[in-house]
Protein backbone atom coordinates (compact mmCIF):
# COMPACT_ATOMS: atom_id res chain seq x y z
CA UNK A 1 0.00 0.00 0.00
CA UNK A 2 1.32 3.33 -0.72
CA UNK A 3 2.22 5.82 1.85
CA UNK A 4 -0.14 8.55 2.32
CA UNK A 5 1.40 12.47 2.49
CA UNK A 6 -0.33 13.40 5.35
CA UNK A 7 0.91 16.67 5.52
CA UNK A 8 1.34 17.79 2.18
CA UNK A 9 4.04 20.98 1.43
CA UNK A 10 2.56 24.23 1.61
CA UNK A 11 1.94 27.08 -0.32
CA UNK A 12 5.34 28.69 0.60
CA UNK A 13 7.48 25.70 0.82
CA UNK A 14 6.08 24.76 -2.88
CA UNK A 15 7.06 28.99 -4.01
CA UNK A 16 10.24 28.40 -2.90
CA UNK A 17 11.43 25.52 -4.49
CA UNK A 18 10.50 27.44 -7.75
CA UNK A 19 13.26 29.65 -6.76
CA UNK A 20 16.39 29.22 -8.60
CA UNK A 21 18.89 31.60 -7.52
CA UNK A 22 21.42 32.86 -9.83
CA UNK A 23 24.88 31.38 -10.94
CA UNK A 24 23.92 27.98 -9.08
CA UNK A 25 24.20 24.97 -11.82
CA UNK A 26 21.80 22.36 -10.68
CA UNK A 27 19.96 23.76 -7.98
CA UNK A 28 17.58 20.87 -6.86
CA UNK A 29 15.22 23.27 -4.70
CA UNK A 30 16.62 22.26 -1.04
CA UNK A 31 17.97 24.88 0.12
CA UNK A 32 15.82 27.68 1.12
CA UNK A 33 16.47 31.19 0.25
CA UNK A 34 18.47 33.62 1.38
CA UNK A 35 15.44 35.52 3.44
CA UNK A 36 14.57 32.27 5.55
CA UNK A 37 12.69 33.61 8.44
CA UNK A 38 13.88 30.68 10.34
CA UNK A 39 17.42 31.01 10.57
CA UNK A 40 19.10 30.53 13.86
CA UNK A 41 22.45 32.86 13.60
CA UNK A 42 19.50 35.75 12.84
CA UNK A 43 17.73 35.22 16.04
CA UNK A 44 18.23 37.41 19.30
CA UNK A 45 17.23 36.46 22.52
CA UNK A 46 15.13 39.04 24.27
CA UNK A 47 15.73 37.74 27.87
CA UNK A 48 16.64 40.60 29.92
CA UNK A 49 15.97 42.82 27.17
CA UNK A 50 14.29 46.48 28.70
CA UNK A 51 13.74 47.88 25.25
CA UNK A 52 10.22 48.28 24.91
CA UNK A 53 8.54 47.43 21.04
CA UNK A 54 8.31 50.60 19.07
CA UNK A 55 4.99 51.28 18.19
CA UNK A 56 3.14 54.36 16.83
CA UNK A 57 -0.61 54.02 17.01
CA UNK A 58 -3.61 56.21 16.10
CA UNK A 59 -4.41 56.97 19.54
CA UNK A 60 -0.73 58.12 19.74
CA UNK A 61 -1.65 60.47 16.97
CA UNK A 62 -4.58 61.58 18.69
CA UNK A 63 -3.13 62.38 21.95
CA UNK A 64 -0.33 64.53 20.39
CA UNK A 65 -3.57 66.95 19.33
CA UNK A 66 -5.14 66.50 22.47
CA UNK A 67 -1.40 67.36 24.37
CA UNK A 68 -0.78 70.25 21.72
CA UNK A 69 -4.17 71.97 22.57
CA UNK A 70 -3.96 71.33 26.53
CA UNK A 71 -0.46 72.00 27.51
CA UNK A 72 0.67 74.56 24.65
CA UNK A 73 -2.02 76.51 22.76
CA UNK A 74 -4.22 76.27 26.17
CA UNK A 75 -7.22 78.30 24.52
CA UNK A 76 -8.92 80.66 27.16
CA UNK A 77 -11.87 82.95 27.35
CA UNK A 78 -12.83 86.02 29.42
CA UNK A 79 -16.23 85.30 30.88
CA UNK A 80 -17.95 87.40 33.48
CA UNK A 81 -14.24 89.18 34.12
CA UNK A 82 -12.87 85.89 34.56
CA UNK A 83 -10.40 83.74 32.66
CA UNK A 84 -12.08 80.56 32.00
CA UNK A 85 -9.98 77.53 30.22
CA UNK A 86 -11.75 75.90 27.30
CA UNK A 87 -11.75 72.38 27.34
CA UNK A 88 -10.92 69.98 24.72
CA UNK A 89 -12.90 66.90 24.09
CA UNK A 90 -13.71 64.28 21.58
CA UNK A 91 -16.41 64.39 19.96
CA UNK A 92 -19.52 61.71 20.14
CA UNK A 93 -18.46 59.96 23.00
CA UNK A 94 -20.27 57.14 25.32
CA UNK A 95 -23.54 58.72 27.08
CA UNK A 96 -22.30 58.19 30.51
CA UNK A 97 -19.18 59.94 29.49
CA UNK A 98 -20.19 62.42 27.97
CA UNK A 99 -22.80 63.21 31.04
CA UNK A 100 -21.72 62.02 33.91
CA UNK A 101 -18.01 62.07 33.49
CA UNK A 102 -17.75 64.71 31.77
CA UNK A 103 -20.09 66.97 33.86
CA UNK A 104 -18.70 69.90 34.33
CA UNK A 105 -19.09 70.98 31.18
CA UNK A 106 -23.13 70.85 31.94
CA UNK A 107 -24.86 72.91 34.72
CA UNK A 108 -26.77 70.66 37.74
CA UNK A 109 -29.42 69.58 34.96
CA UNK A 110 -27.19 69.01 32.09
CA UNK A 111 -26.53 72.00 29.97
CA UNK A 112 -23.49 72.50 28.12
CA UNK A 113 -21.87 75.32 29.31
CA UNK A 114 -19.78 77.36 26.59
CA UNK A 115 -16.71 77.81 25.32
CA UNK A 116 -15.76 74.19 24.36
CA UNK A 117 -13.77 72.70 21.41
CA UNK A 118 -14.80 69.60 20.18
CA UNK A 119 -12.10 67.46 17.98
CA UNK A 120 -13.00 64.25 15.38
CA UNK A 121 -11.01 61.56 13.49
CA UNK A 122 -12.48 62.23 9.98
CA UNK A 123 -10.27 59.92 7.82
CA UNK A 124 -6.79 58.86 7.24
CA UNK A 125 -4.78 58.79 3.94
CA UNK A 126 -2.27 56.42 3.27
CA UNK A 127 0.86 59.15 1.89
CA UNK A 128 3.21 56.57 -0.33
CA UNK A 129 5.33 59.22 -0.95
CA UNK A 130 7.84 59.07 1.95
CA UNK A 131 8.76 55.79 2.57
CA UNK A 132 7.54 52.03 1.94
CA UNK A 133 7.91 48.76 3.96
CA UNK A 134 7.58 47.10 0.93
CA UNK A 135 5.63 44.22 1.73
CA UNK A 136 3.62 43.50 5.45
CA UNK A 137 4.53 39.93 5.30
CA UNK A 138 7.95 40.47 5.07
CA UNK A 139 9.30 43.63 6.11
CA UNK A 140 13.15 44.13 5.15
CA UNK A 141 12.91 47.90 4.62
CA UNK A 142 13.44 49.33 8.13
CA UNK A 143 15.63 51.80 10.23
CA UNK A 144 18.15 51.55 12.55
CA UNK A 145 18.23 53.24 16.10
CA UNK A 146 21.54 52.39 18.31
CA UNK A 147 20.28 52.11 21.74
CA UNK A 148 22.57 54.49 24.27
CA UNK A 149 23.66 51.79 26.49
CA UNK A 150 24.22 48.08 26.56
CA UNK A 151 25.14 46.48 30.13
CA UNK A 152 27.37 44.26 27.61
CA UNK A 153 29.78 47.63 27.96
CA UNK A 154 29.46 48.17 31.68
CA UNK A 155 33.13 48.36 31.68
CA UNK A 156 34.22 51.12 29.97
CA UNK A 157 37.80 50.45 29.62
CA UNK A 158 37.04 46.84 28.34
CA UNK A 159 38.54 47.59 25.14
CA UNK A 160 42.18 48.17 26.69
CA UNK A 161 41.80 44.84 28.76
CA UNK A 162 40.84 42.44 25.86
CA UNK A 163 41.48 44.33 22.74
CA UNK A 164 37.78 44.38 21.75
CA UNK A 165 35.77 47.55 20.82
CA UNK A 166 32.68 48.05 22.90
CA UNK A 167 29.64 46.29 21.26
CA UNK A 168 26.89 48.63 20.16
CA UNK A 169 23.65 47.17 20.18
CA UNK A 170 20.90 48.28 17.78
CA UNK A 171 17.39 47.54 17.24
CA UNK A 172 15.53 47.93 13.79
CA UNK A 173 11.97 49.34 13.69
CA UNK A 174 10.05 48.92 10.45
CA UNK A 175 9.67 51.97 7.88
CA UNK A 176 6.01 53.37 9.25
CA UNK A 177 3.03 53.62 7.44
CA UNK A 178 3.22 57.40 6.28
CA UNK A 179 -0.57 58.76 6.58
CA UNK A 180 -2.24 62.09 6.45
CA UNK A 181 -4.84 62.37 8.86
CA UNK A 182 -7.90 64.98 8.68
CA UNK A 183 -9.68 66.43 11.71
CA UNK A 184 -12.57 68.04 12.08
CA UNK A 185 -12.76 70.57 14.84
CA UNK A 186 -15.70 72.91 16.28
CA UNK A 187 -15.28 75.12 18.46
CA UNK A 188 -18.21 76.72 20.38
CA UNK A 189 -18.35 80.13 22.07
CA UNK A 190 -20.66 82.86 23.63
CA UNK A 191 -19.60 85.57 21.91
CA UNK A 192 -17.63 87.07 19.06
CA UNK A 193 -14.81 88.30 20.88
CA UNK A 194 -14.32 85.16 22.67
CA UNK A 195 -14.02 83.24 19.37
CA UNK A 196 -11.72 85.58 17.67
CA UNK A 197 -9.10 85.09 20.82
CA UNK A 198 -8.93 81.10 20.29
CA UNK A 199 -9.21 81.57 16.18
CA UNK A 200 -6.10 83.63 16.63
CA UNK A 201 -4.08 81.17 19.17
CA UNK A 202 -4.86 78.10 16.90
CA UNK A 203 -4.34 79.27 13.95
CA UNK A 204 -1.06 80.75 15.25
CA UNK A 205 -0.09 77.01 16.14
CA UNK A 206 -0.86 76.04 12.55
CA UNK A 207 2.11 74.51 10.35
CA UNK A 208 4.04 73.14 13.14
CA UNK A 209 4.98 70.31 14.84
CA UNK A 210 1.93 69.15 17.44
CA UNK A 211 2.89 66.91 20.25
CA UNK A 212 4.35 65.93 23.62
CA UNK A 213 8.15 66.49 23.21
CA UNK A 214 8.43 63.51 25.09
CA UNK A 215 6.41 60.69 22.84
CA UNK A 216 6.14 61.86 19.59
CA UNK A 217 5.53 64.52 17.66
CA UNK A 218 3.14 65.51 13.91
CA UNK A 219 3.15 68.10 11.18
CA UNK A 220 -0.69 69.77 11.95
CA UNK A 221 -1.72 72.22 9.05
CA UNK A 222 -4.88 74.25 9.39
CA UNK A 223 -5.85 76.00 6.32
CA UNK A 224 -8.82 77.73 6.90
CA UNK A 225 -11.77 78.72 9.54
CA UNK A 226 -15.73 78.98 8.70
CA UNK A 227 -17.59 80.98 11.44
CA UNK A 228 -21.47 80.95 11.96
CA UNK A 229 -23.59 82.80 14.37
CA UNK A 230 -27.00 81.78 14.43
CA UNK A 231 -30.30 82.96 16.24
CA UNK A 232 -32.86 80.28 16.14
CA UNK A 233 -36.22 80.22 17.69
CA UNK A 234 -36.23 78.78 20.82
CA UNK A 235 -32.64 77.95 21.15
CA UNK A 236 -29.64 80.14 22.56
CA UNK A 237 -27.79 82.35 19.83
CA UNK A 238 -24.61 80.02 19.05
CA UNK A 239 -21.44 80.92 17.34
CA UNK A 240 -19.30 78.32 16.06
CA UNK A 241 -16.13 77.75 14.05
CA UNK A 242 -15.32 74.95 11.91
CA UNK A 243 -11.72 73.92 10.45
CA UNK A 244 -9.94 71.23 9.80
CA UNK A 245 -6.59 70.00 11.16
CA UNK A 246 -4.14 68.21 8.20
CA UNK A 247 -1.61 66.18 10.03
CA UNK A 248 1.21 64.32 8.56
CA UNK A 249 1.31 60.93 10.57
CA UNK A 250 3.06 57.20 10.75
CA UNK A 251 2.01 54.42 12.05
CA UNK A 252 4.03 51.30 13.33
CA UNK A 253 1.16 49.10 14.17
CA UNK A 254 2.30 46.47 17.66
CA UNK A 255 1.30 43.40 15.69
CA UNK A 256 3.71 40.99 15.19
CA UNK A 257 4.74 40.97 11.49
CA UNK A 258 5.88 44.31 12.24
CA UNK A 259 9.12 42.86 13.50
CA UNK A 260 11.96 43.47 10.74
CA UNK A 261 12.71 39.76 9.60
CA UNK A 262 15.33 38.95 11.59
CA UNK A 263 17.13 42.20 12.29
CA UNK A 264 15.04 43.17 14.93
CA UNK A 265 17.64 43.39 17.63
CA UNK A 266 21.35 43.11 16.72
CA UNK A 267 24.73 44.31 18.05
CA UNK A 268 27.62 45.33 16.63
CA UNK A 269 30.90 43.77 15.46
CA UNK A 270 33.40 43.66 18.65
CA UNK A 271 36.61 42.20 16.94
CA UNK A 272 37.34 40.82 13.92
CA UNK A 273 39.19 37.55 13.46
CA UNK A 274 41.00 35.90 10.28
CA UNK A 275 42.26 32.84 10.66
CA UNK A 276 45.19 31.21 8.80
CA UNK A 277 44.34 29.39 5.41
CA UNK A 278 47.43 27.93 3.16
CA UNK A 279 46.82 26.78 -0.38
CA UNK A 280 49.10 24.46 -2.38
CA UNK A 281 48.29 26.42 -5.58
CA UNK A 282 47.12 30.26 -6.08
CA UNK A 283 45.88 29.82 -9.11
CA UNK A 284 43.18 27.36 -7.69
CA UNK A 285 41.71 29.80 -5.37
CA UNK B 1 -51.71 77.21 51.35
CA UNK B 2 -54.25 74.37 52.28
CA UNK B 3 -53.31 71.79 49.73
CA UNK B 4 -50.35 69.65 49.04
CA UNK B 5 -48.39 69.74 52.36
CA UNK B 6 -45.96 66.75 53.22
CA UNK B 7 -48.55 64.90 54.69
CA UNK B 8 -50.53 65.05 51.59
CA UNK B 9 -47.41 64.03 49.87
CA UNK B 10 -46.75 60.98 52.23
CA UNK B 11 -50.16 59.41 51.70
CA UNK B 12 -49.66 59.74 47.88
CA UNK B 13 -46.22 58.26 47.75
CA UNK B 14 -47.84 55.35 50.44
CA UNK B 15 -50.62 54.88 47.53
CA UNK B 16 -48.74 54.62 44.82
CA UNK B 17 -45.55 52.37 46.60
CA UNK B 18 -48.20 49.91 47.12
CA UNK B 19 -49.86 50.07 43.70
CA UNK B 20 -46.11 49.93 42.16
CA UNK B 21 -44.90 46.90 44.50
CA UNK B 22 -48.13 44.52 45.33
CA UNK B 23 -50.37 45.24 42.16
CA UNK B 24 -47.83 46.24 39.11
CA UNK B 25 -44.85 44.53 40.27
CA UNK B 26 -42.94 44.91 37.94
CA UNK B 27 -39.19 44.67 38.50
CA UNK B 28 -36.01 46.02 37.81
CA UNK B 29 -32.89 46.66 38.43
CA UNK B 30 -31.09 49.47 38.10
CA UNK B 31 -26.86 50.01 37.80
CA UNK B 32 -25.24 53.17 38.81
CA UNK B 33 -21.90 53.62 36.71
CA UNK B 34 -19.30 54.22 39.58
CA UNK B 35 -17.10 57.08 38.07
CA UNK B 36 -14.45 57.30 40.62
CA UNK B 37 -13.76 53.29 39.43
CA UNK B 38 -14.27 53.83 35.12
CA UNK B 39 -11.69 55.79 33.53
CA UNK B 40 -12.78 57.25 30.28
CA UNK B 41 -9.87 57.55 27.57
CA UNK B 42 -9.76 60.42 25.39
CA UNK B 43 -12.30 59.30 23.11
CA UNK B 44 -14.58 59.39 26.17
CA UNK B 45 -14.89 55.43 26.27
CA UNK B 46 -14.16 52.72 28.62
CA UNK B 47 -13.47 49.22 27.68
CA UNK B 48 -13.91 48.21 30.84
CA UNK B 49 -17.02 49.99 32.94
CA UNK B 50 -17.62 49.49 36.91
CA UNK B 51 -21.15 49.77 38.72
CA UNK B 52 -22.23 49.93 42.08
CA UNK B 53 -24.16 47.12 43.14
CA UNK B 54 -27.50 47.27 41.53
CA UNK B 55 -30.84 48.58 43.31
CA UNK B 56 -33.90 46.52 42.44
CA UNK B 57 -36.65 48.66 41.79
CA UNK B 58 -40.64 48.83 41.10
CA UNK B 59 -41.73 50.62 38.21
CA UNK B 60 -44.20 51.21 35.34
CA UNK B 61 -42.34 50.22 32.20
CA UNK B 62 -43.87 52.09 29.02
CA UNK B 63 -42.83 49.21 26.22
CA UNK B 64 -42.11 49.96 22.88
CA UNK B 65 -42.43 46.94 20.20
CA UNK B 66 -39.18 44.90 19.21
CA UNK B 67 -37.97 46.19 16.09
CA UNK B 68 -35.52 44.72 13.53
CA UNK B 69 -33.21 46.98 11.39
CA UNK B 70 -31.61 46.30 8.23
CA UNK B 71 -29.46 48.14 6.33
CA UNK B 72 -26.93 48.37 3.96
CA UNK B 73 -24.39 47.42 5.48
CA UNK B 74 -25.13 46.06 9.25
CA UNK B 75 -26.23 42.40 10.23
CA UNK B 76 -30.00 42.74 11.22
CA UNK B 77 -30.09 44.33 14.45
CA UNK B 78 -32.95 43.98 17.34
CA UNK B 79 -34.11 47.64 18.40
CA UNK B 80 -36.64 48.51 21.57
CA UNK B 81 -37.00 51.54 23.59
CA UNK B 82 -39.08 51.74 26.40
CA UNK B 83 -39.58 54.10 29.36
CA UNK B 84 -38.95 53.46 33.55
CA UNK B 85 -40.95 56.10 35.73
CA UNK B 86 -39.92 55.67 39.02
CA UNK B 87 -41.73 56.52 42.43
CA UNK B 88 -39.06 59.68 43.62
CA UNK B 89 -38.94 58.37 47.04
CA UNK B 90 -37.72 55.41 46.03
CA UNK B 91 -34.32 56.75 44.86
CA UNK B 92 -34.02 58.92 47.67
CA UNK B 93 -34.21 56.47 49.64
CA UNK B 94 -31.41 54.67 48.17
CA UNK B 95 -29.80 57.76 47.05
CA UNK B 96 -29.81 57.13 43.31
CA UNK B 97 -29.79 59.90 41.18
CA UNK B 98 -30.56 58.29 37.46
CA UNK B 99 -28.37 60.22 34.62
CA UNK B 100 -28.26 59.65 31.34
CA UNK B 101 -25.71 56.15 30.36
CA UNK B 102 -26.75 54.53 33.82
CA UNK B 103 -28.03 50.79 32.58
CA UNK B 104 -31.60 49.16 33.25
CA UNK B 105 -31.83 45.51 33.32
CA UNK B 106 -34.96 44.12 32.62
CA UNK B 107 -36.13 40.72 31.59
CA UNK B 108 -32.22 40.24 30.89
CA UNK B 109 -32.27 42.41 28.47
CA UNK B 110 -29.99 45.68 28.84
CA UNK B 111 -31.27 49.33 28.34
CA UNK B 112 -29.18 52.32 28.69
CA UNK B 113 -30.33 55.84 29.47
CA UNK B 114 -31.19 58.28 26.71
CA UNK B 115 -33.25 61.29 28.96
CA UNK B 116 -33.88 61.92 32.63
CA UNK B 117 -37.32 63.27 32.82
CA UNK B 118 -38.36 64.79 36.15
CA UNK B 119 -41.84 66.89 35.45
CA UNK B 120 -44.32 65.57 37.58
CA UNK B 121 -44.87 67.87 40.46
CA UNK B 122 -47.42 67.45 43.10
CA UNK B 123 -50.00 70.62 42.52
CA UNK B 124 -47.39 71.75 40.23
CA UNK B 125 -44.91 72.88 43.16
CA UNK B 126 -41.69 71.05 44.45
CA UNK B 127 -40.86 71.92 47.49
CA UNK B 128 -37.06 71.76 46.72
CA UNK B 129 -36.96 74.95 44.96
CA UNK B 130 -39.56 77.20 46.62
CA UNK B 131 -38.62 81.06 47.54
CA UNK B 132 -41.32 81.69 50.33
CA UNK B 133 -40.69 80.28 53.98
CA UNK B 134 -43.95 78.33 53.89
CA UNK B 135 -43.30 76.81 50.63
CA UNK B 136 -40.60 73.68 51.77
CA UNK B 137 -43.86 72.34 53.23
CA UNK B 138 -46.26 71.91 50.31
CA UNK B 139 -45.73 70.08 46.84
CA UNK B 140 -43.43 67.59 45.84
CA UNK B 141 -41.64 65.69 42.41
CA UNK B 142 -43.68 62.57 42.42
CA UNK B 143 -41.63 60.83 39.54
CA UNK B 144 -38.17 60.28 37.60
CA UNK B 145 -39.35 59.02 34.02
CA UNK B 146 -35.96 57.36 32.41
CA UNK B 147 -36.18 57.21 28.26
CA UNK B 148 -34.15 54.20 27.34
CA UNK B 149 -33.21 51.85 24.08
CA UNK B 150 -31.91 48.46 24.22
CA UNK B 151 -28.30 48.18 24.15
CA UNK B 152 -25.74 44.89 23.57
CA UNK B 153 -24.82 43.41 26.75
CA UNK B 154 -21.28 42.94 26.29
CA UNK B 155 -20.89 46.56 26.02
CA UNK B 156 -22.27 47.30 29.36
CA UNK B 157 -19.68 44.34 30.99
CA UNK B 158 -21.98 43.25 32.66
CA UNK B 159 -23.22 39.61 34.12
CA UNK B 160 -26.48 38.87 34.75
CA UNK B 161 -25.77 35.35 36.70
CA UNK B 162 -25.27 35.43 40.07
CA UNK B 163 -26.05 38.97 40.52
CA UNK B 164 -26.29 40.26 44.08
CA UNK B 165 -28.73 43.39 44.40
CA UNK B 166 -30.20 45.94 46.85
Amino acid sequence: MADININPPSQEELSRKTIKPYGVENYSGSVAPSNNLKKRELQRSVKNDDVKKFSVGLRDIDEAIFYYFKEVIKPSVMQNSKKKNVPVLYGSPERWAAVQKNGFIRDRHGKIQLPLIIVKRDSIEKNRSLGNKMDANNPNNFGVFEKKYSSKNRYDRFSLLNNRNIVKEYQGVVVPDYVNLVYSCVIFTEYIEQMNKIVESINYASDSYWGDPEKFKFRAMINNYSTSTEIAQGSDRTVKTDFQINLLGHIVPDSFNTLPQGVSKYFSKTSVVFGVETVKDINNI
Amino acid sequence: MLFGSNRDFELLVKVNRELLKDIVEQEILFYKLNLEETDANIYGEALTKTYFVPAKLNCLITRGDQVVSIDDFTLPDLQREASFAFLRPDLADISVVPEVGDIINWQEDYYIVDTVRENQLMLGRDKSYNLTSYGNKFGSSISIICDTHMTKREATGIDFEGTAYL
